[in-house]
């Protein structure tokens, strides 16, 4: 019975990685475009930037609460489990 | 002009460091793989979250008052004759004048087709990706002699976009026999300030073709 939880646990930990480094690439990515509008303001960049730019931030921002949310929701079911080692 | 070409700079400025910033904690997150600790998750707030707003915020500042120069509308190469028409200091097309007005300035094309109405700032983007649509689509591999005599604009040109300044309400104006005759006309938008007639068109050298005037013609 421990281990099918075990691994159960092992999944959403790297899902909550996952998610994090997506989100962290998704931002990067982002923060990328945003910037190309700013430093080159013409049309295509400034349109890219607000269009796509924006929207791979905002799902970066939303797959960042989710990992929160699961991360969170983990802890509280297993409160003993020391919250430095979960993930790193 | 200067004050606010110091707060474009401001504005820019504020993007530009808040993504280095952002950037910064993102990428010490995918280095060094942090634990997933409450202060790790507090850091990523402001790497993936807030400074990416403030970036997104002031770049957006940024990038619609760069939508509004002159330089941004002669980007695109089928508007250079009406650009270079604008900034030609001997030109006196309405255009022209009007462009070297102080008021106008850098922003002379912004200032002349907004759209002055209610969410008109929302409606001119709109018009402007109508325009973007229209380039890519149609005229983006069209030399500018090809291009000129098809371009017109969707619909007649509004006196209310005059009227943002000229007000008709003025005594100087009102004594003008033709103004005054025409009132009503005018603020009706019956007869065009910026047509033979009158004013005489904004960008006379891509008027005088039978293909305008027939797109005119149909919108009307």
């Amino acid at each position: 019975m421990n281990e099918p939880s075990s691994l159960r646990a092992r999944l959403r930990a790297i899902a909550t990685e996952a998610l994090v480094k997506a989100a962290a690439v998704l931002t990067l990515l982002s923060l990328v475009l945003m910037v190309w509008s700013v430093l080159d303001p013409t049309p295509m960049p400034v349109m890219v930037s607000m269009s796509v730019g924006q929207g791979i931030g905002t799902l970066a921002l939303l797959l960042y609460v989710v990992a929160v949310i699961v991360y969170q929701v983990r802890l509280r079911r297993r409160p003993s489990v020391p919250a430095a080692n979960e993930d790193g | 002009m200067m004050a606010r070409m110091l707060g474009l700079a401001a504005t820019s400025s504020i993007a530009l460091v808040a993504a280095v910033l952002a950037a910064a904690i993102v990428l010490f997150y995918l280095w060094r793989k942090p634990a997933f600790t409450l202060g790790t998750q507090l850091w990523l707030l402001f790497g993936l979250g807030l400074l990416p707003l403030i970036t997104a915020g002031f770049g957006n500042a940024a990038g619609l008052h760069a939508t509004k120069q002159v330089q941004f509308c002669s980007s695109c190469h089928v508007m250079l004759a009406h650009t270079a028409d604008v900034l030609d200091i001997n030109s006196q097309s309405l255009a022209a004048r009007h462009g070297r007005n102080a008021l106008f300035g850098e922003e002379a094309c912004y200032t002349c087709h907004a759209d002055y109405g209610m969410f008109g700032a929302v409606f001119t983007k709109i018009n402007g990706m109508q325009h973007v649509y229209h380039y890519l689509k149609t005229y983006r591999h069209k030399t500018l002699e090809q291009t000129l005599p098809e371009l017109h604009l969707y619909k007649p040109f509004a006196n209310g976009n005059c009227m943002q300044c000229h007000s008709t309400q003025n005594r100087l104006w009102l004594n003008i026999e033709d103004h005054a005759s025409a009132l009503a006309d005018v603020r009706s938008g019956k007869v065009s300030c910026a047509s033979a007639g009158c004013h005489g068109y904004a960008h006379p050298f891509s008027k005088a073709r039978p293909v305008v005037e027939a797109a005119h013609r149909e919108v009307e």
